[in-house]
């Protein structure tokens, strides 16, 4: 069974994937709180406050995805150095420290294949979203160089990048949002919006063995803004 | 905390189409010209960078005039 790390493991779409597929799995877990229910395959991470011995008991790895991330909703004149941090360092700096430090520690294996969470907001972005926009278009740039340095070991390097999914992520821009904007938005999809499980079966193939040959690709999933829907 | 008159000038400097005078500590702020989500989201990110509090959609629904958005502020940071 195929060992997978799972980051960021309280986020709801990861929580879909977990609970879609922990069957398929052996599932390892980090969240930056702990949830009510942990055993030893839970590992306590902060990213604003990163200790590279975290990863040390864990086995050699089949894959890794990573699901940490939050959104901003400051506009550029508004937004301190606080605001740069948090959103910088759940979006970017959390996936760039977990992958150096994993390979420094030998504990991803050659074939292995890693995913990373991006958002349709690197190619379409939002009021209020300069910090996330940017962070998760640093994830994209670091992705495409993961997969050229990792080549090399057949391990396969992937974005998936989905439109918002409905649900707590999607609520709190609805904060800001009436129902026209939203109706509006859905328009923007001519299949509708996607649901939760629409990600996790795409990371589910990506991790699989039936992946061969998709790297360095950033792979967007919701059929937002393709030009279908005119 | 700074005194409701700054309070109201601070939020008025946000709103670029905004003439100065404006506003007063009675004023509606949803009533303000061409108002939209976009004022809101001002508003609150406004609020979290210069207090450090940070109201959402629901504490928002609760206030009318721009003086009970500067008591809620108030009573956020005198808890907090």
């Amino acid at each position: 069974m195929k060992k997978i790390l799972i980051i960021g493991a309280t986020s709801e779409l990861a929580e879909n994937f977990i609970t879609s597929y922990e069957k398929a799995y052996e599932l390892y877990f980090t969240a930056r709180n702990c949830p009510k229910q942990t055993n030893n395959k839970w590992i306590l991470v902060d990213f604003n406050n990163f200790n590279d011995t975290c990863f040390d008991n864990l086995p050699e790895l089949d894959g890794m995805v990573y699901f940490a991330g939050i959104t901003s909703h400051t506009p550029v004149k508004l937004t301190k150095k606080r605001h740069y941090d948090e959103v910088f360092n759940a979006n970017f700096y959390g996936a760039f420290i977990s992958v150096a430090t994993l390979l420094k520690k030998n504990k991803i294996k050659s074939n292995a294949s890693l995913v990373f969470l991006s958002s349709v907001a690197s190619k379409y972005p939002y009021y209020g979203g300069a910090l996330y926009t940017s962070s998760k278009m640093a994830l994209e740039g670091f992705v495409k160089t993961l997969a050229l340095e990792l080549a090399s070991k057949k391990i396969k390097v992937n974005a998936v990048s989905p439109t918002f999914v409905k649900g707590e992520m999607a609520d709190s821009v609805a904060n800001f949002t009436t129902a026209s904007t939203i109706k509006e938005f859905d328009k923007k999809h001519p299949f509708g919006n996607i649901n939760k499980n629409d990600v996790s079966e795409l990371i589910h193939f990506l991790l699989s063995n039936k992946n061969n040959s998709i790297t360095g690709q950033i792979l967007q999933v919701g059929n937002f803004n393709t030009g279908l829907n005119n | 905390m700074e005194d409701i008159a700054a309070f109201v000038k601070k939020i008025e400097n946000e709103f670029d189409e905004l003439e100065k005078g404006t506003l007063t500590p009675q004023t509606n702020y949803r009533e303000i010209e061409n108002w939209s989500s976009m004022h809101a989201l001002i508003i609150i990110a406004l609020i979290d960078s210069e207090f450090d509090v940070l109201l959402n959609g629901d504490d928002l629904k609760e206030t009318q005039t721009i003086q009970d958005l500067f008591n809620l502020v108030q009573s956020k940071t005198n808890n907090g």
